[in-house]
């Protein structure tokens, strides 16, 4: 449900960036463990963004990839979820290092 | 006509973390050590704030409630003889940091206090937007079950304490309490636990010896 809150601030971003034009695309990169949801955010962003510069404008996602670190052991290890054991040890005490990035990539505009 | 692409860059919660910035820098100045506490609804968050209210007399604290709507708790917190900054946030899920910082303009943190930020009752929105507090505490009852942390590890990983609440209520259930632990670890490994009842009072105590143990550090560091 927070997908309405960060449609309004993707719109915000977008509208202030795409100097006038007429917004085609927006090019998202998202973490796999970002909080939040791809189509939850394109229907909210639908909302956010009518009447204004993006209305009709797609949303692309870039998905990046997130890693743990395995304090027991170590290593290093992309995780898909948290909570992910560590494949060397099997230990679940794994600190997650990134994969919750919500960025703005760029935007393709009719010019 | 032609397509082309410009170039942006930002972070999508790039205001978020700018007011963030700029309230955690307000209540650094006033020493106020700030704490967001959030969970599902229902897992006591409003009922361990009352009793932590009581047994905190003496020290200054503000509360800032987020609810979608009303301000029966802001009524409970008021009854204990603490200011109480209530926002609504209508169909919102959450409070984020330009509301919060919106209530500190309202009403000013505590000098040497506390500022304990009721967020609203919802396990997944809020963990998602920076306020700019000092910790977040996510509370989990005793009735939710065990892997709650596992099925909303986007909350419980953001967290830096864990406390769980209503444990007076362990006889009448199945609730195995060293599972419970090793979900919350399994999310986040460095996480502190506290086991409490607001109504028994059982492990009160030791939790706000901890949280006061936590301020202490926090002041040092404002005056260094």
């Amino acid at each position: 449900m927070h997908e309405v809150a960060l449609a309004q601030r993707l719109n915000a971003i977008v509208t202030a960036a795409c100097e006038g034009h007429r917004v085609m695309k927006v090019r998202l990169e998202l973490g796999v463990l970002a909080h939040v949801d791809p189509s939850a955010l394109s229907t909210a962003f639908s909302a956010a963004s009518s009447g204004g510069l993006a209305e009709g404008a797609a949303l692309e996602f870039a998905r990046t990839k997130a890693s743990a670190y395995c304090v027991p052991c170590g290593q290093m290890y992309q995780v898909v979820e948290r909570g992910q054991p560590c494949p060397a040890c099997l230990g679940v005490q794994s600190l997650v290092m990134n994969g919750d990035e919500m960025k703005v990539l760029d935007v393709e505009v009719d010019a | 006509m032609s397509a082309q692409t410009i170039a942006i860059g930002t972070d999508l919660l790039a205001d978020d973390r700018s007011y963030a910035a700029l309230n955690q820098e307000t209540l650094r100045k006033a020493r106020c050590f700030s704490v967001n506490l959030m969970s599902s609804p229902g897992a006591g968050k409003t009922s361990l704030l009352t009793q932590m209210l009581h047994r905190l007399k003496g020290t200054p604290s503000l509360v800032v409630e987020g609810d979608q709507a009303l301000d029966l708790d802001a009524q409970r917190i008021l009854e204990t003889g603490t200011s109480v900054v209530q926002i609504n946030t209508g169909q919102g899920c959450h409070l984020d940091a330009k509301m919060l910082s919106k209530a500190l303009s309202r009403q000013a943190a505590p000098n040497g206090g506390y500022l304990f930020v009721e967020n609203v009752g919802n396990a997944i929105c809020p963990a998602a937007f920076p306020l700019g507090t000092e910790i977040s505490v996510g509370l989990v009852s005793v009735t939710e079950g065990e892997e709650k942390p596992l099925k909303y590890s986007g909350l419980f990983s953001t967290i830096d304490i864990a406390v769980v609440t209503k444990i007076d209520l362990i006889p009448y259930l199945d609730h195995d309490l060293d599972q419970l632990a090793h979900n919350l670890r399994r999310v986040q490994p460095n996480v502190e636990i506290y086991l409490t009842s607001a109504r028994s009072q059982e492990g009160m105590d030791a939790w706000l010896s901890a949280l006061a143990q936590r301020r202490r550090k926090f002041e040092e560091a404002c005056y260094e």
